[in-house]
């Protein structure tokens, strides 16, 4: 009998219903926290990767901005007004640094307090690290020397374009630079690329016609002692434009950046940089404009300039001054020439500019408490992309100083 | 024999405890692994972030040391007197060929912007004495051309994470600052140097 309950008893050996439960039970508690770490762990990988993402977007910002900022003025001139080289003198005024504080162009949360953006816009040789020589100027043609290394860098009619039209149809402005050390601005209407080694000559085709020395009758502000000595021969020239940053968005022009969620496409703001060819006015080059720092949402700048100490002034007697971030009276160092009239703007007096620049994750985060800035001088750590959304954006800071040595290089003050 | 063994087994059914520790020690090995990887990460982050302050710190300083150039313009064939005190950080090449490891004295300019050698967590200037102070900024300037050219190095450092922090190391290494330089276990260290010339008016 024993043996027959065993045999019939082995088929049915198995779990009650208690040890089941409690076996589901433990088994449940096992997956739910793997689950649950696992869950964790993705989004703590996810939120890593976007920072990391974002520190990387913010140092290549910078590095362009640096390298930009620091050419500013680069063959060209602080102020074309109150620089006493430049002869004679334009009507429309160039300046090497302009910063503006317009209306946001991209509306965003008000609850983004203190921030407002600059608008930067400088202005030098952008397109070439060269000056050329010019071999001879008649009327409104300068032709120019063939036979020198600067010309031997530009090998093909398309880089000519380039270099002093800004693309196809493009006109630049052209400093023309005397053996007598005074330059003049003059437009570029056209040109004729020749090679290195070709026996025919470059030309470019300007407006107005080069002031030469002795011209004084054409209107010159210096009278005749005003410009280019001889015929031109042994001057130079160098292309100069204007290269802009702001915050913006150009989801237009660059769709493939931008979310094709049609709300986060337009919560998105980038730091924008575009170029201008100075017609005399800017006028942006068609396809200039790329996004140098995605998800940058604001950009502000205090600068170091010199008010100037009388030559022989006593020494121990320092001559810089700052102007610190967020300050309205920067107008009145690198505000607008054109606007804020040539007695109040002194870009020239410029040394150095500190720039700050913020960009945020691309994300809102749901867990990130949004806590509004108190006051201006709290630093930016938190956006509001969405203010109809729960938590915030983090954002990371970047200050950083730039030394404007074209600028100081004139010592102007 | 053979049957008794069989019987016993089959009543245990299941695991024995071993097999069930070998498998959680799996489990645990696994789950420590992600999150020590999850630590890992926070942590390479927080690292580069640092290290992009730091050294955004310390070009700024070298920018700001640059511009202060700008301000020595004498001695020249007008002026034969030396200007180097006009400027806010140089002035002690005047009497000092190398001026070793220095803290830059914090400078301001009535109530405008505020220069120290120290930094916050978010790279604002602090006072080198705050305790909000994260990165500090020692510089060493030495004239190489009299009157003409100087050559101007900034380090930038920070505690490591888990570092000690000896007191000498208060306020920014004031009192350790000829000496700290060769500590690479407790802080971190961005270096730049730059030559700097007298600007000529």
């Amino acid at each position: 009998m024993s043996a027959r309950r065993r045999r019939h008893a082995a088929p049915q050996a198995g779990y009650t219903l208690v040890e089941l439960m409690i076996a589901v039970l433990i088994t449940s508690i096992v997956v739910g926290s793997l689950y649950s770490v696992s869950k964790q762990a993705t989004e703590t990988f996810n939120q890593q990767q976007r920072t990391a993402e974002m520190q990387l977007r913010l140092r290549f910002a910078m590095e362009q901005l640096r390298a930009d900022i620091a050419r500013a003025g680069f063959m060209s001139t602080p102020n074309s007004f109150s620089d006493p080289r430049v002869c004679p003198k334009p009507t429309t005024l160039y300046q090497a640094v302009e910063v503006s504080r317009p209306a946001p162009r991209i509306p965003l949360p008000s609850e983004n307090r203190f921030v407002n953006p600059v608008t930067l816009r400088l202005t030098g040789n952008y397109a070439s690290v060269d000056e050329y020589s010019v071999a001879g100027i008649t009327g409104g043609t300068i032709v120019l020397q063939n036979q020198t290394p600067q010309w031997a860098r530009i090998t093909s009619a398309a880089q000519f374009n380039r270099i002093f039209l800004g693309g196809a149809g493009g006109r630049r402005l052209l400093r023309i630079t005397s053996p007598n050390g005074q330059s003049q601005f003059v437009q570029v209407i056209g040109g004729v690329y020749q090679t290195a080694s070709s026996a025919a000559l470059p030309q470019l085709l300007v407006t107005p016609p080069p002031v030469l020395v002795g011209d004084g009758s054409s209107g010159s502000s210096a009278g005749a002692a005003c410009g280019i000595t001889g015929l031109g021969t042994g001057s130079t020239v160098a292309p100069i434009s204007m290269v802009e940053y702001a915050i913006d968005n150009i989801s237009t022009t660059l769709p493939e950046l931008y979310s094709t969620d049609a709300l986060e496409a337009a919560a998105k703001t980038d730091l924008v940089r575009r170029e201008f060819n100075l017609l005399p006015g800017p006028v942006e080059i068609p396809g200039s404009a790329r996004v140098v720092g995605e998800y940058a949402v604001d950009l502000d700048v205090a600068l170091a300039i010199d008010v100037g100490n009388p030559l022989g002034s006593a020494t121990g007697m320092v001559s810089m001054r700052t102007i610190p971030f967020s300050d309205t009276t920067i107008t009145q160092v690198v505000g607008s020439l054109s606007t804020v009239g040539t007695g109040t703007a002194r870009p020239e007096r410029l040394r150095s500019m500190i720039v700050r620049l913020s960009i945020r994750d691309r994300q809102q985060d749901p867990a990130f408490p949004w806590v509004a800035r108190p006051a201006s001088t709290y630093p930016l750590t938190r956006f509001r992309v969405f203010d109809d959304r729960l938590g915030s954006a983090r954002v990371r800071t970047l200050t950083t100083e730039v030394a404007v040595p074209n600028v100081a290089m004139r010592n102007l003050r | 024999m053979s049957p008794r063994l069989r019987r016993r087994s089959r009543a245990s059914g299941g695991y024995t405890l071993v097999e069930v520790l070998a498998a959680l020690a799996v489990l645990g090995a696994g789950l420590l692994g992600i999150v020590a990887m999850q630590g890992a990460a926070v942590g390479a982050n927080q690292r580069a972030h640092e290290i992009t302050m730091a050294t955004a710190l310390a070009r700024r300083w070298q920018d700001r040391l640059r511009r202060d150039s700008y301000q020595w313009n004498f001695p020249s064939q007008a002026n034969p007197v030396s200007n180097l005190n006009n400027t806010w950080y140089l002035g002690q090449l005047l009497t000092v060929q190398d001026t070793n490891w220095i803290q830059p004295p914090s400078r301001t300019d009535g109530a405008q912007l505020v220069e120290h050698a120290a930094a916050d967590y978010f790279g604002n200037d602090v006072s080198p004495i705050s305790s909000d102070a994260y990165y500090c900024v020692h510089v060493r300037l030495a004239m190489l051309v009299p009157n003409q050219l100087a050559r101007a190095e900034v380090r930038v450092w920070w505690y490591r994470q888990g570092g000690q922090r000896p007191a000498a190391y208060d306020n920014c290494g004031q009192a350790a600052l000829t000496t700290m330089g060769n500590d690479t276990t407790n802080v971190r260290w961005v270096h730049v140097t730059q030559l700097l010339q007298r600007h000529e008016l």
